[in-house]
Formats: C-alpha cells, structure tokens, sequence
C-alpha cells in the first residue's frame, strides 16, 4: 500500500520509481493534463518507451479494476493485518478537462508500437460500446460520449442526451470516470428509477462507463505526451 | 454487504461458469493467490458480465504477460492508481 502517492513521486530515492509514480498519478487524475513533460523523467531515469506505455496501459487498466471493486463493493481477499484505510466521499473528483489533446498530431509514444495491445484494446472498447443489451447501443453512445469529455477524448463521437434516462445515465458515467469511490446505492437511485432496475443493468452502466475510460485515458495520455 | 450482486462459482451456470473456469486455470505467481482458496475478489466482481471477463482480463494478461517492466514497477503503478481511485480491495 502506497499511503500517499504523490510522496512517492516527489521524493523518492529511485528516479524510476519517481517518474513511474509521477506517470501513474497523471494518467490516474488528469490525463488530458500531461505534456512532454511528463516524459523527460522518465526516459532521464532509463526507461525505455515500451516500458512507459506498459506503465500507461497498466495505470488505465488498474482504473477499471478500481471502479469494478468500488462500484460492487466486493470484500477484501486477504485478512486485513495492516489495517486498510476507508474510503473517503468528500474526496473532490477529478478535474474536467481544461484542454483535449490533438489525436492527430503525431504522438511521441504510439500504442501501434504494440500490436498485441492494440487488439485487445479494441476488443475491449468494441465490446463495451458495439452492442444492444442489457443496455441499447444509443444509451452506451451517450455513456462513452459523457467519459470522453471527462477525460479529454477528442476522437470518440459527441452524443448529447435526449431522455431523462440518457440523462441519468450520462451523470453516472461522469461519476464512475471522476469520483468512483462515490460509487454505490445513492448513485445508482437515478437509473433504477428510471428504468435499468436490475443489478446486471446497474453493473452494466457502470462497466461501460469504466471500459470506455480505459481506452480514451490511453488515448488521452499518449497524444498528451506529444504537446510541449 | 456488496453494492451489486456477485454470484458466487458454485451457484454460477452457462457462460459465468465457463468463464470462472478459464480465470482459475490462468497462470498466476502463488503470491496473487487469495488465501481464502478461492477465486480473487476483483474477478467475481466481474460476474453479471462474464462476456467482459475476457475482454478485461485477457488485456491484463496479454500486457503483463509480454510488457517489458518489471514486476516491481507493474505494482508500483497499480497500487499508485488503486490509492488514488481509493480502492482498498
């Protein structure tokens, strides 16, 4: 356990572990904030850039296991010897994006450089947005659209919400992308109501929500590092 | 008490038993075992989905399986987000 992140980042001996903390917060909190700047420790500190998308791929992917344990409220594997911290509500979200990065302009760090990745990304997003059930293809539209704008997405279609539902919906995604340890019961109340009842429609809100973040935080992050 | 329903593997049918299959079969370093024998915590989390099982999880194994960062730094990075996220699972 990493009792205080930015600690880590700032002070630690191991300039790796600096930059691979400093990337981690970053990528974790804002990624649409990240310029080439971000990247110059890391590569100083020895990293090679198949070892700092690794860590960009990873940071995304552990955002989706975070919100998935948080929103199901799923107990702990092992005996708590240490005492493991509560979760804090009145923690303030995110920050929405000031500025999107320019997906055209030639990243420093492109996830092409990884094929294998590419294909399982692209299975993952497809999955969570290219389908009709529990909820519509229209309504994971407006899911994937309110967490591309949370995170600084230019590249996924804009899709304004047009029912109280897609409404609902579009707060819940903005929840699970920018304050996931806010995730549980009260936020689930809207949906329920207004239509996706079930455990497995609640789940499957906020699953895409978190599965559409894992792909446009890479996204985010790797055409970030191309800005000076 | 979870948020949302997980159902457990030996109530799991079809697809979701198909699928805790698979995820017990994984090949996985004895320190990531759960002590209380069973399957981790994080992948019957996944069950009202079990199609998002592999999407998730085959990203998980397919980039930790061939990425080039040590299993040191890989831990550094998630328990960096996990804290952040405030996941204490």
């Amino acid at each position: 356990m990493v009792a205080d992140p930015r600690a880590v980042a700032d002070r630690h001996a191991d300039p790796a572990v600096r930059a691979l903390a400093h990337l981690a917060v970053g990528v974790t909190e804002r990624p649409w904030a990240l310029t080439a700047a971000d990247l110059g420790p890391a590569r100083a500190a020895g990293l090679t850039d198949a070892a700092i998308l690794h860590a960009v791929l990873q940071a995304s992917l552990f955002g989706h296991f975070n919100r998935i344990a948080d929103a199901v409220g799923v107990d702990l594997d092992y005996p708590d010897v240490f005492g493991a911290p509560h979760i804090e509500a009145a923690t303030p979200p995110y920050l929405r994006p000031t500025s999107q990065p320019d997906h055209q302009t030639p990243k420093p760090i492109d996830l092409t450089s990884w094929p294998l990745a590419v294909d399982l990304l692209a299975a993952w997003e497809g999955y969570a947005l290219d389908r009709d059930t529990p909820l519509s293809r229209q309504q994971r539209a407006v899911v994937g659209s309110a967490v591309a704008a949370c995170l600084g997405d230019a590249s996924r279609p804009v899709v304004t919400p047009d029912s109280d539902l897609d409404d609902a919906l579009a707060e819940l995604a903005d929840l699970v992308t920018l304050a996931p340890w806010r995730l549980g019961p009260r936020a689930y109340a809207r949906i329920r109501a207004l239509g996706l009842s079930t455990d497995a429609d609640v789940f499957d809100a906020v699953a895409t929500a978190s599965s559409a973040g894992v792909a446009s935080r890479i996204r985010v992050s790797l055409a970030a590092f191309a800005r000076a | 008490m979870p948020h949302l329903q997980i159902i457990d593997p030996v109530d799991a049918t079809g697809v979701l038993a198909e699928m805790y299959a698979r995820m017990a079969s994984r090949p996985m370093p004895p320190v990531y075992r759960p002590s209380h024998g069973g399957l981790a915590g994080i992948i019957r989390a996944h069950s009202l989905d079990p199609h998002l099982m592999p999407k998730a999880f085959g990203f998980s194994g397919g980039v930790n399986q061939a990425g080039p960062l040590p299993w040191p730094h890989r831990e550094l990075v998630a328990v960096t987000t996990s804290r952040l996220n405030q996941c204490f699972y």
